[in-house]
């Protein structure tokens, strides 16, 4: 697209390092204008933002029985 | 008083068994949940879990404490892991993280805060397709919560290329979503973006 402040895939490749505020703050200052300039990627953003949010939960936690049967499958070898 | 971590190893290391399984009753959630994404199924992982330990106890008497106890026993974690994969017949893994043009926005979808659901198989098996390096990475930092450097020092990289990964895995499984909206749209009555 003509006219934007940084490319498509400039902006793509640094969503992570701009979320973390490892952007310097120039190349964060192109960022945001390409965000608000560009519906797709303002798009990409906010749903990568929203995914980092469901991430955590997907941490399955085992059944609470598996450390103590950890324990007692290694006693024989401890 | 609780002791940490360190003062454990260090009884366990001197023969203390006891130590040692209470090492274990810590850390046996964080590696069931660090393993699980290279598994088949939970019994797989629990089985994984129980090598993943008995390893850490052979291996205990070299563990010199020049990184935290749980970063090490991750790296043991993550290689056992690796090895399973390596050992299943499958498809190379190529890593598309471009975004589908024609997706909704679906990042205020009631689905994605859904604990259970389809969204959660969708997430899971994206996680499961991502080449090994980059699911580690994901796995690490975004499910178990490392920081950056910690999850470098898991995976025995810089963290450059750690935080290169990470981002690839994330953009990936992203574009997995896209996909999922995408498809699903039509027949969606809670269309995401809408009312919410």
């Amino acid at each position: 697209m003509v006219g934007l402040p940084a490319s498509h895939r400039w902006t793509r490749r640094r969503l992570s390092a701009y979320l973390e505020g490892e952007l310097p703050r120039r190349a964060g200052r192109r960022l945001e204008a390409h965000l608000v300039a560009c519906p797709q990627c303002h798009r990409t953003f906010m749903t990568l933002v929203a995914l980092l949010g469901a991430l955590p939960a997907s941490h399955e936690q085992p059944l609470e029985s598996l450390a103590e049967r950890t324990v007692e499958h290694l006693r024989p070898h401890l | 008083m609780i002791p940490t971590d360190e003062v454990l190893v260090g009884r366990a290391q001197a023969g203390d068994r006891a130590a040692f399984e209470e090492l274990v009753r810590r850390h046996t959630g964080g590696v069931y949940g660090l393993v699980l994404p290279f598994c088949q199924d939970r019994h797989e992982a629990e089985d994984l879990v129980q090598e993943v330990f008995l390893r850490a106890w052979r291996a205990l008497g070299r563990f010199e404490g020049r990184s935290r106890f749980f970063t090490w026993l991750y790296r043991i974690a993550v290689n056992e892991a690796k090895r399973r994969v390596e050992r299943r017949p499958s498809p190379e893994r190529s890593l598309d993280d471009e975004p589908i043009a024609e997706a909704p926005d679906w990042s205020r979808a009631p689905e994605l805060v859904a604990e259970q659901g389809a969204v959660r198989e969708v997430l899971r098996t994206a996680i499961g397709n991502l080449p090994t390096d980059h699911r580690a990475a994901l796995v690490l930092r975004d499910l178990q919560g490392l920081s950056s450097a910690e999850a470098a020092d898991v995976l025995d990289v810089g963290e450059g290329a750690l935080k290169s990964r990470l981002h690839r895995a994330r953009m990936a499984v992203r574009r997995t979503l896209d996909e999922y909206f995408a498809a699903g749209l039509p027949d969606r009555a809670d269309q995401p973006g809408g009312s919410g």
